[in-house]
């Protein structure tokens, strides 16, 4: 079975963008527009990793971390955080509640499959 | 070994170089010294590199500058066969066997 | 090879994103304006530009990037309360935001990453205004300012070369193998990115014999690159050799200048570089030919004699300069054209209509393999039912799908706040708008062509209707004036009207107007109603005051045309001292209506059903027999009636029991008289061709299950005709 990835983005463009990539390369990828979307999501599908922009409505990343990080059946899931500034704070804090990776943006889709490689090796 | 090269006789007072193994950046040094003696000794270098399996444009470049000196010296260098790898490279930089 | 398609649709939808996210940004800032500061609105504004960053960095338009990366300073210190958000900085936001929207729109045509003279100097001139709020000592301390540099480096008015590849120029250092890097992976991996057009071997550093060191990279490579992707992406590819390589990058179709300046940089002769840009096709003969004049006459090269030679010889070689220039002026053409078309080929629909019609279709699946089961048995009742239960699907299908076309107007209606603010402001207005009925449903096709003349309309109301704040005092009523914007369904039309508490049409200075430009004879006494029609008259709206309305030299008529054009008509209610209405009816939809037929003498019509209020009979002889004209009673109200059989010249004998078909348009009601009432019927409307343009009360026609044509009657034409 392929692995599943959500990929946790407000911007449509990015998201599908990024579900293209990760399908070209064989993985299996679903969706969601914000945090609040992507927790009732994953209560339905088995995520294997979580791609999740930072700066979202409804509830950001950072949040969606949280949860994903206090729910027992993904505390030990990968999440890659994707943020848009070098900003130390937001890494920082994103590394204490348990962020494997993060990337800033831009970045080109193989820096990505690289990274969702590793922690699925991981 | 990485590299081994086979001489015989040819022509015209020619070489044949055949080549086996890696043209890459860990063989052209020890290459280099070995292709310029030979066209020292001869007015012209065939090369056989279809037992080339790697190469890199490190190669590619030892061949140009090859190409380059015998042609300053008046002489010549031919490539006879050659490998997959070897023709990718060529191809890719557009540049004529 | 170029983008593939699934790549360009992330364009695409990067393009429709930006533009969804700049309108929510202007209907925030709107409101901040409006209602003063409120960290929603200048969250949600944060947001919109911080997502438009972050897009376009990944789709590699980093002008779009550096410009909100900016304006996402500025907005960090409003948020964090460090400046005050001024009326000022609203305006300049709105600027800003004016201007993203416009480079939205060039990049989306012109498939490159880079600006043009005249947008980088309005890059320039907004980001120097928020650079003075950012040098703000407050700001200053919370955000290091970005810097410009890259920005003021632009060519000017200068001839650009005609080749539509990028150039890219690679001289790599000297340590690059030892490093473990290759050239040829990067290169490699360029052709997965578009096409190598042509590429040489730079090979002019390798020194002679024993001083060339074999482990030493001594390559260069020129390299004409046809791909859509952008610089950025470029770049990206050679990431991790480019602290060993030098790279040099120019955009399709870049000014000569540039071209000099790499001849400059380069570490070859100039017209060794020279010769291998026209070798590979950068540069044609000519355009090197100026690149080298340039460069001498800039004074840093100087030609030898053999190389004056050359470019003698190729200024007599080429001569084609002209036509390169001309089809790429004309591919930008078409590809303006290109979006456009594709603006009205997408439509975006809620997921639920969409839902709806899928599972109707499942249905359908159903029902229909239910009816091929039963049709192979005997059982006949069970036939019709089941064929009964799939013309209703299919009568569903349509209604939902035709629903998919279907859209609220009230976004298009929000974006008119703009305008009125604008032009409010320039006139010395206040003005309230108010939009009312937002949630009225229009087809998708309507309301795009809706928007030019609804604008035209508002400014007309803007600048004539509603007064200065001293005027209406004056009058007697608020300083504010009242712009309302409403929709709403009638009688199978939708309704839009724009309405305004203003002075009123000015009866006098119309027609004053209307005879200075020879439309209107001072002899004449002209009822209200036809001194309102003269507005839409051609050319009156060029004569001096009533013609600022548009102050882009579009006149009521073609206001009215557009309308027409649209099947539907525009009316004008005017009260002195209260006010102007201008009331716009028009079709629910273009392309399906709910017909009812008639038949007329041997010809069969549709009159469109929501147009139509009840049937009734009259007998012959009651009509024949009236005095004065044209009046049946209707339930003893006076009825216009036509008889359709006079009105198409029909002869014949006439039926002896008339029908009666009471058909409804803007409030006005005339009974037409037909020979039978066949009955409601579902119909496509076609387009009539070309040559059937002047059959006026016809709006189309449509094919009846005999084969037989039948035309759509034009009632909205016919209720004016009487």
């Amino acid at each position: 079975m392929a692995k599943k990835v959500m990929v946790v983005d407000d911007s449509n463009a990015i998201r599908q963008s990024l579900v293209f990539t990760l399908k070209s390369a064989g993985y299996d990828a679903i969706e969601a527009s914000n945090g609040a979307v992507a927790l009732d999501l994953m209560k339905k599908h088995s995520v294997g990793l979580f791609i999740s922009d930072v700066n979202m409505p409804e509830m950001d990343g950072l949040t969606l971390l949280k949860k994903i990080k206090e729910d027992s059946s993904y505390k030990h899931t990968p999440v890659i955080m994707l943020t848009t500034e070098s900003s130390g704070d937001i890494i920082e804090s994103a590394k204490k509640i348990g962020a494997k990776a993060w990337m800033i943006k831009p970045f080109q889709p193989d820096q990505l499959l690289d990274a969702v490689k590793k922690l699925f090796v991981n | 070994m990485k590299l081994r090269i086979m001489k015989k006789k040819g022509e015209d007072d020619t070489i044949i170089l055949t080549m086996i193994g890696e043209l890459t950046i860990y063989t052209v040094a020890k290459l280099k010294t070995v292709l310029l003696n030979e066209l020292k000794a001869f007015s012209g270098i065939v090369l056989n590199l279809s037992g080339i399996d790697e190469a890199d444009t490190a190669g590619f470049q030892l061949l140009l500058f090859l190409r380059r000196e015998a042609q300053s010296a008046g002489k010549t260098v031919v490539i006879d066969e050659t490998s997959a790898r070897v023709k990718s490279i060529f191809s890719l930089y557009n540049e004529l066997i | 090879m170029s983008l593939n398609k699934s790549e360009k649709n992330f364009k695409k939808e990067y393009f429709t994103e930006n533009r969804e996210l700049l309108d929510a940004m202007e209907m925030s800032l709107l409101a901040l304006e409006k209602d003063g500061s409120d960290s929603d609105s200048i969250n949600s504004i944060f947001r919109s530009v911080h997502t438009i960053k972050g897009n376009s960095g990944m789709f590699g338009y980093d002008k779009i990037g550096e410009f909100t990366h900016l304006l996402e300073n500025l907005l960090v210190c409003v948020r964090n309360g460090k400046v005050e958000l001024s009326d000022d900085m609203t305006a300049l936001l709105l600027e800003c935001h004016d201007f993203m929207m416009n480079l939205i729109d060039y990049f989306e045509d012109d498939c490159n990453t880079y600006l043009d003279p005249e947008n980088t100097k309005i890059f320039e001139t907004l980001a120097e205004k928020i650079n003075e709020y950012l040098e703000h000592p407050a700001c200053e301390a919370a955000i290091a300012s970005s810097s410009l540099s890259e920005v003021t480096s632009c060519c000017d008015d200068e001839m650009t070369v005609c080749n539509d590849c990028w150039h890219i120029s690679l001289r790599f250092g000297e340590s690059v193998f030892q490093n473990g890097l290759d050239p040829y992976s990067f290169i490699r991996y360029l052709t997965e990115k578009g096409e190598i057009q042509h590429i040489r071997t730079v090979s002019d550093r390798i020194p002679e014999g024993e001083y060339m060191n074999p482990e030493l990279c001594y390559l260069g490579f020129e390299i004409d690159f046809r791909s859509a992707v952008t610089k950025s992406d470029i770049e990206n590819i050679f990431e991790f050799v480019k602290e060993d390589c030098e790279i040099r990058i120019l955009p399709p179709r870049t000014g000569i200048s540039d071209y000099v300046r790499l001849i400059e940089t380069l570490p070859e002769k100039p017209m060794r570089i020279g010769e291998m840009l026209r070798e590979i096709g950068s540069l044609t003969s000519s355009e090197l030919e100026r690149a080298l004049q340039l460069q001498n006459i800039q004074g840093k090269i100087s030609l030898d004699e053999t190389e004056k030679d050359f470019v003698g010889k190729i200024l007599v070689d080429e001569k084609m300069i002209q036509k390169p220039v001309l089809e790429a002026a004309l591919e930008k053409q078409q590809s303006v054209r290109r979006r456009e078309e594709s603006d009205r080929r997408t439509i975006r629909v809620e997921a639920e209509k969409l839902d709806r019609l899928i599972n109707l279709i499942g249905e359908l699946v159903i029902t229909g393999s239910n009816v091929k089961q039963i049709s192979e048995s005997e059982e006949k009742t069970g036939l019709v039912k089941a064929v009964n239960d799939m013309s209703k699907l299919i009568e569903e299908i349509r209604g939902s799908s035709m629903g998919i076309r279907m859209v609220q107007i009230g976004e298009t209606f929000s974006r008119f706040e703009r305008v009125v603010r604008d032009l409010s402001r320039e006139r010395g207005k206040k003005i309230n708008f108010v939009v009312m009925g937002g949630e009225t449903e229009l087809d998708k096709t309507l309301i795009d062509k809706l928007a030019d003349p609804l604008i035209h309309l508002i400014r007309n109301s803007v600048d004539h209707g509603i007064g200065t704040p001293e005027e209406r005092v004056k009058a007697g009523k608020p300083a504010v004036g009242t712009l309302t914007l409403n929709a709403f369904h009638e009688t199978g039309s939708i309704v839009i009207e724009v309405k305004d508490d203003g002075s009123g049409l000015n009866r006098d200075k119309i027609l004053e107007k209307a005879i200075e430009q020879g439309l209107a004879r001072a002899d004449q006494v002209y009822q209200d109603f036809e001194i309102q029609q003269l507005i839409f008259q051609p050319g009156f709206s060029t004569a001096a005051e009533v013609t600022n309305i548009s102050g882009r030299g579009v006149g009521m008529d073609v206001v009215k045309k557009n309308i027409e054009s649209l099947r539907g008509n525009v009316m004008i209610e005017s009260e002195p001292g209260e006010g102007t209405t201008m009331r716009i009816h028009l079709p629910l939809t273009l392309a399906i209506i709910d017909g009812f037929m008639v038949r007329i003498a041997g010809s069969h019509y549709v009159l469109p059903l929501d147009m139509v209020t009840e049937c009734t009979e009259v007998h012959r002889d009651d009509l024949d027999l009236r005095e004065g004209g044209n009046y049946i009673n209707l339930r003893g109200d006076v009825l216009p009636f036509m008889k359709m059989r006079d009105f198409f010249m029909e002869k014949g004998e006439e039926p002896v029991k008339h029908k009666v078909v009471v058909v409804e348009h803007a409030r006005r009601k005339v009974g037409l008289i037909v020979d039978e009432l066949v009955g409601e019927f579902q119909t496509v409307i076609k387009p009539l061709g070309k040559i059937f343009n002047r059959l006026q009360w016809i709006s189309g026609s449509t094919i009846l299950g005999t084969g037989e044509v039948a035309y759509i009657l034009d009632i909205p034409r016919l209720i004016q005709a009487e």
